[in-house]
């Protein structure tokens, strides 16, 4: 069934689009899309990046 | 709906939420979170744009064909959902010249824009060469568990550490 899926290109497209999205607005509420937080992380004052980082990895390992 | 328009989620909602979709993504389309391929294609566009369709002989444009993809739709997705965010919770603006930076190196946009500029051509670069970027190889990579991301990743972190220890 997946199969079918894969090939269904605007389906995939369309998404794609919608992860993006999604992507998107999560980046933006977690507040990494501002050079700040960005900046604050690599001078190792404000660790937000590393925080959403690590919880999505595990929570994409499982 | 009031966590639509709050400023900023815990840092480890957020996370989850991306590992969540990043789980979606690989279900339903086979395909991980990635950026940069994205901004190869768009080149191979523009270069093909301007000189003809010979472009896509290119071996590199023969391994990622200058069209659109996936890929392509969820960045154009990114900027359309960061927008939505930042429109909701009132935070929307834009800025020039960022206040860490004014701080350090005064208020001239100029200067500012030559090193974004710089810096942009060097992650395009790096990213390329490391075939991919801080969501490719940061995110997705690393929670498939790949030496190749985790390895990537703290070398992210360690060059953009010691960057940004040295100029501020």
């Amino acid at each position: 069934m997946l199969k079918i899926l894969y090939q269904n290109t605007n389906l995939q497209l369309f998404i794609g689009l919608l992860t993006g999205v999604l992507f998107g607005f999560l980046l933006q509420k977690g507040g990494v899309t501002k050079y700040d937080v960005i900046i604050g992380q690599l001078l190792l004052t404000d660790f937000t990046v590393v925080k959403i980082m690590l919880s999505a990895v595990i929570t994409g390992m499982l | 709906m009031e966590y639509l328009s709050m400023v900023q989620w815990s840092p480890y909602a957020v996370g989850i939420g991306i590992g969540i979709l990043s789980g979606i993504a690989f279900l339903l389309s086979d395909k991980p979170i990635g950026c940069s391929t994205a901004f190869t294609r768009t080149s191979g566009m523009i270069e093909k744009l301007l000189r003809g369709g010979f472009v896509a002989e290119k071996a590199y444009y023969k391994k990622f064909a200058p069209s659109i993809d996936w890929e392509w739709m969820l960045v154009l997705g990114i900027f359309i959902g960061a927008f939505i965010s930042s429109i909701l919770s009132g935070e929307f603006k834009a800025i020039w010249v960022p206040m860490k930076w004014s701080d350090t190196f005064g208020h001239t946009p100029i200067l500012r824009w030559m090193v974004a500029l710089l810096g942009g051509v060097i992650i395009g670069f790096g990213s390329r060469w490391a075939g991919g970027c801080t969501s490719g190889h940061g995110i997705s990579g690393t929670l498939q568990l790949a030496v190749s991301s985790w390895l990537a990743a703290i070398c992210f972190f360690i060059g953009g550490i010691v960057t940004a220890m040295m100029i501020f």
